[in-house]
């Protein structure tokens, strides 16, 4: 019986196995023991034909020929494979290997062990149960170039295939990192102390502010609003300078506004905006106590994530005390991220049919915008620029409301903003050219 | 040697979970009308147990802080002032008639959970002016696309530029956002949308 030497444990394994029986180790590459252990007549030769006729061609497979030894197999002798095998009677037995090879062979990573226990098919490990000490795994000796290798390897970023030019980038450090900090802190700090007039500037007008305000200059009076709010104080520096003049001239075309968040902190946050857009309209319009009493305004806090809109718009009743059963006449999202824009058009627009009228961050604008060009959104108000050009026609068409100071000084804050990062990306890109011109 | 039997799956909230979305699911399709009353309940059902998640979220940051506490844990000084904080904002909305619209509830919430949301996400800024100046060029695969686009949305968005940006570059810009911008995100949200809709599938019926 010839067996086969695990090149890793070294541990004797039957042959033909493919892999070792105590570590796993693959075993098809390598050659069987025959030329190390001379074993008694292999079931392959004794199955040879015994009459094959010794003028064959030479053609014929060298089996063919009794006189020829039988090459061994690639991988052993496997008689389980053959097409006649008749049952574990046929397997040759075992035998127990001798004490004499337990001499030393050479291991590809000695005292490493496989990943996985391997399972024990017929062989005992004997190794490990005659010399436990010498199984016990070993400190692998790797050359210290080689671990300096691994470890540079491991420090640095995973590399894509074929893009290795990717982080071949000259290495910028964190040198310039407090500049860009001071630069950015400076541009902020700067116009917002000195006030400076300019870079002022005219926002583009984006499609989908005139229309959000001819949409709600054309609500009825005591017109049903269902409001979402979905921002807090984090995004409140955008959003409320969005949300104020829409809020504004909700309340002058005295729209019955219903609030509703998902936000813990939105409905404080809805309350003081609301509370400065009652303040601003009661401030141009001498609007009377008894008249403000009409509209007190209900802002509900709902748990439960995104699918209870569905109750908002199913059935308002349910979460408003005293809002009438049927649609309202507009709802308007005013959200930080596009997700909330969709969560309501998913989850509360299909059920009542209302428009929808979105206020949201600049940063929502590009994923929103092709809503609002199929029309599941009425009306979108983005950003300064959306802010701006809301403030600008609800003062063209209604000069009682004047535009908001603190919306042009946002500009000029923003622009500033923007010249920094306009200035860091080509500061970047002129170091990419500088240091290719150092490179030999 | 016999392993360990997985715990079989829990019939009762699979068949649960199954019923009601197909509930949920014949609703929204509008073809029964009349299953709209048991979709508001659920709904409902919705809100009290998540008000009821809630309550046991903060039970459970309450006892795992005050446990901190007791055992002289790293940091334990940071669990008082949580615990102190939950109490006092607490305290502020229970005992108060206005609740939630309590005077110390407003000015806690204008002194310190306002400013400080507000001042976390303008650092947001930093970071973003940052990784501008380091992944924004040219040089990268791929970085000459990024760099282009985010200079053209960059400009387009500009309130400065709207004095003297042409209206071309500005529909060029919307055209860039609109079609295959939006392309890639339609694609996108559709593939995680069925993806969505595979794993409730498997949630509901293939537990292994």
């Amino acid at each position: 019986m010839s067996i086969i030497r695990c090149p890793h444990c070294g541990t004797a394994n039957r042959a033909g196995s493919n892999f070792c029986n105590s570590c796993g180790t693959e075993l098809r590459a390598a050659p069987p023991a025959h030329a190390q252990e001379p074993a008694p007549a292999t079931a392959g030769a004794e199955e040879a034909p015994p009459s094959a006729p010794a003028t064959e061609e030479p053609s014929s497979p060298p089996h063919a020929s009794p006189a020829e030894p039988e090459p061994p197999a690639p991988v052993g002798d496997q008689p389980w494979l053959r097409m006649e095998f008749g049952g574990e009677s046929e397997v040759p037995p075992f035998e127990e290997e001798d004490e004499s090879l337990h001499a030393e062979v050479a291991r590809l990573a000695p005292g490493m062990q496989g990943l996985l226990a391997p399972v024990r098919i017929a062989v005992r490990n004997t190794d490990a149960e005659a010399n436990p000490e010498r199984m016990r795994p070993q400190p692998p000796h790797i050359p210290l170039e080689q671990m300096r290798l691994v470890r540079r390897h491991m420090e640095s970023p995973p590399v894509l295939g074929g893009a290795e030019r990717f982080w071949q980038m000259p290495d910028m450090g964190a040198f310039h990192t407090p500049w860009l900090y001071l630069a950015l802190g400076l541009a902020i700090l700067l116009p917002a102390l000195l006030m400076p007039p300019w870079p002022h500037g005219a926002p583009t007008q984006w499609p989908g502010v005139e229309e959000a305000f001819l949409r709600v200059q054309g609500l009825p009076a005591q017109a049903h609003v269902t409001v979402y709010w979905a921002y807090d104080p984090a995004t409140a520096g955008e959003l409320d300078l969005a949300a104020l003049p829409v809020v504004e001239h909700l309340l002058q075309r005295r729209a019955r506004l219903s609030v509703v968040s998902l936000l813990p902190t939105g409905p404080a946050t809805a309350r003081r905006l609301i509370e400065r857009a009652r303040l601003e309209w009661q401030r141009s319009e001498s609007l009377t106590a008894a008249a403000e009493s009409t509209w007190r305004i209900p802002v509900q806090y709902l748990p439960g994530g995104a699918p209870m809109l569905a109750l908002v718009a199913q059935n308002p009743a349910q979460v408003f005390a005293g809002a009438p059963p049927e649609p309202p006449d507009l709802a308007i999202v005013f959200g930080a991220q596009a997700e909330d824009v969709q969560h309501w058009l998913e989850q509360a627009a299909p059920l009542n049919r209302t428009p929808v009228i979105a206020v949201v961050g600049a940063g929502a604008d590009p994923i929103l915008r092709p809503y609002w060009n199929s029309g599941q959104l009425v009306g979108l108000v983005s950003g300064f620029d959306g802010a701006y050009s809301y403030q600008a026609l609800l003062s063209e068409r209604l000069p009682r409301l004047e535009r908001s100071p603190a919306l042009d000084s946002q500009l000029v804050l923003q622009d500033w903003g923007l010249i920094v990062f306009f200035g860091a990306i080509v500061l970047g890109n002129l170091a990419v050219v500088f240091r290719r011109r150092q490179e030999p | 040697m016999q392993s360990a039997r997985p715990a079989p799956p829990n019939y009762l909230v699979i068949a649960l979970a199954f019923a009601v979305s197909v509930v949920i699911v014949i609703d929204r399709m509008g073809v029964a009308p009349w299953l709209q009353p048991v979709t508001e309940m659920l709904y409902r059902w919705g809100i009290v147990l998540a008000a009821f998640g809630l309550l046991l979220g903060v039970l459970n940051v309450a006892w795992t802080h005050l446990r901190r506490v007791f055992l002289g844990e790293s940091n334990w000084p940071y669990s008082i002032a949580l615990i102190a904080a939950l109490v006092v904002v607490l305290a502020s909305g229970l005992f108060s008639p206005r609740g939630a619209e309590s005077a110390l509830t407003e000015w806690l919430f204008d002194s310190i959970i306002a400013p400080g949301q507000a001042t976390l996400f303008a650092l947001l800024a930093f970071f973003m002016v940052a990784a501008a100046y380091r992944y924004l060029r040219v040089g990268r695969n791929g970085g000459g696309w990024m760099l282009a686009s985010a200079l053209l949305l960059l400009t387009a968005q500009a309130p400065v530029s709207g004095v003297w940006m042409p209206p071309a570059l500005a529909q060029f810009a919307a055209w860039m956002l609109d079609v295959p911008g939006m392309a890639t995100l339609r694609g996108a949200l559709m593939g995680s949308s069925i993806a969505l809709a595979l794993a409730a599938v498997r949630f509901m019926f293939m537990t292994k």
